[in-house]
């Protein structure tokens, strides 16, 4: 029987700055549709990078990056038919939610991904997920306005309307209160959505995904839970700086 | 002064234009005047607002200016005269156009130019804050007065953490904004 073919699949894939630093090195990853994989490691040993690659925004310096089958690379990228089904199928949500919101309100940030869609569609879907994320009395209020979490909120009111196939999140609960995070997980869990989620939140990883892989510090994937079998041991949390003990 | 903001907004652009065409400083004196007499009521707190920001820029330009006559012997006060009155017009156009130019119903036919809008509005209210943030820290962490050596280097430091934030600001929001589809409409 042969294998299904990965959603999203990078081999041996390397990225270096051009100050020389490495971000990623040697990285060989194939998530299949529905798995949720939480994506652990220290600070600045590639996890934003990886997951720009899976979102199409750096391309690898060295080996591949394919989505669905097809290698992801500058001629793709350029391709405006490909980005088109790209976008609506894969999307990022950045570590500071800042970066994200360049609409001049809260309703058209949220609808801003479903330009594509008849207006009475788009209207009630923009309500639905403000209501979803209680950002219904900032609708009209520009979202540079907004506090840090509400503006992590409305991030994730944004990429979720689109109704996309893969989410991708880089700390997502980093400003969230608790009562948002718990309706994260439980969103999550409750949908078959294919998802690689990085965080710190040891406590969280659980509830995030079945599937935990780490980078090490030198940026290549220490632990695949999916090829190990199972999670992994306290040893290898502690030496690769994910416990302290 | 044009009332629908559309309007006013394409006024301040041609005005700007128009005043770096002119190089007799008569003209841009008459154009002074009659921008004071249209800006209504709170002309004081524009004009106060429009030279604020520009006041020390142009005692050096002006200080350059007389020195460089002196040295070389040549007349100055018409190169005097244009460069004041050419920089204070633009500030006083720009001051206005601030105090009186909504520029979210100026551009509400322009959905992209809107966007960058948003971004530039956030982008200062970031560094708006960053600049607090920077305030608040060295006050907390002063036990004893710097000396302007020390000062000095803390403000280059701060300038050129400015400066990586911004470029880091810029790679972030383009990335963002290709990710969600903005980039390739």
């Amino acid at each position: 029987m042969t294998e299904p073919v990965p959603l999203l699949e990078l081999e041996q894939v390397a990225v270096a700055y051009p100050n020389g630093r490495t971000a990623l090195e040697g990285v060989d990853l194939a998530i299949h549709p529905g798995e949720r994989v939480v994506l652990l490691g220290t600070n600045g040993c590639g996890k934003s990078t990886l997951l720009r690659i899976l979102d199409g925004l750096i391309p690898p310096t060295r080996g591949a990056f394919r989505f669905a089958g097809r290698r992801v690379d500058q001629h793709t990228l350029q391709d405006r038919g490909w980005q088109r089904d790209f976008r609506q199928r894969v999307v990022l949500m950045f570590q500071h939610p800042e970066s994200m919101l360049f609409n001049p309100t809260v309703r058209d940030e949220i609808g801003f991904g479903l330009r594509h869609l008849p207006e009475s569609e788009r209207a009630a879907r923009i309500l639905h997920w403000a209501d979803v994320l209680r950002l219904q009395d900032f609708l009209d209020a520009p979202p540079f306005e907004l506090s840090g979490g509400e503006k992590q909120r409305l991030c994730l009111a944004c990429l979720l309307a689109v109704e996309p196939e893969v989410l991708l999140l880089d700390e997502p609960t980093a400003n969230l209160d608790p009562r948002t995070v718990g309706w994260l997980l439980e969103w999550l869990r409750e949908r078959s959505i294919t998802s690689v989620v990085a965080t710190h939140q040891m406590a969280l990883v659980p509830q995030l995904g079945e599937r935990i892989v780490i980078l090490s510090n030198d940026h290549g994937i220490v632990f695949d839970s999916r090829s190990a079998g199972g999670p992994p041991d306290h040893d290898l949390l502690v030496a690769n700086g994910l416990a302290y003990g | 002064m044009p009332s629908s903001h559309p309007l006013r907004f394409a006024f301040y652009l041609a005005a700007v234009i128009t005043v770096t065409l002119i190089h007799d400083p008569r003209m841009l004196l008459l154009v002074l005047a009659g921008l004071l007499l249209l800006s209504g009521t709170g002309r004081p707190a524009l004009l106060l607002r429009a030279g604020r920001p520009v006041l020390w820029i142009l005692l050096l330009l002006s200080s350059g200016i007389l020195v460089m006559g002196w040295l070389t012997g040549q007349p100055v006060l018409h190169a005097l005269l244009l460069i004041n009155l050419r920089v204070l017009v633009l500030a006083l156009l720009t001051a206005w156009m601030l105090r009186d130019v909504d520029l979210d119903l100026a551009l509400a036919r322009l959905p992209r130019v809107r966007r960058w809008l948003v971004i530039v509005r956030g982008q200062i209210q970031l560094f708006r804050r960053l600049a607090q943030d920077y305030r608040c820290a060295q006050k907390s962490r002063t036990v004893v007065a710097p000396t302007m050596h020390q000062r000095y280097l803390g403000s280059a430091a701060i300038g050129l953490a400015a400066l990586d934030k911004g470029v880091h600001n810029a790679e972030m929001v383009t990335q963002a904004m290709r990710s969600r589809g903005a980039l390739h409409d």
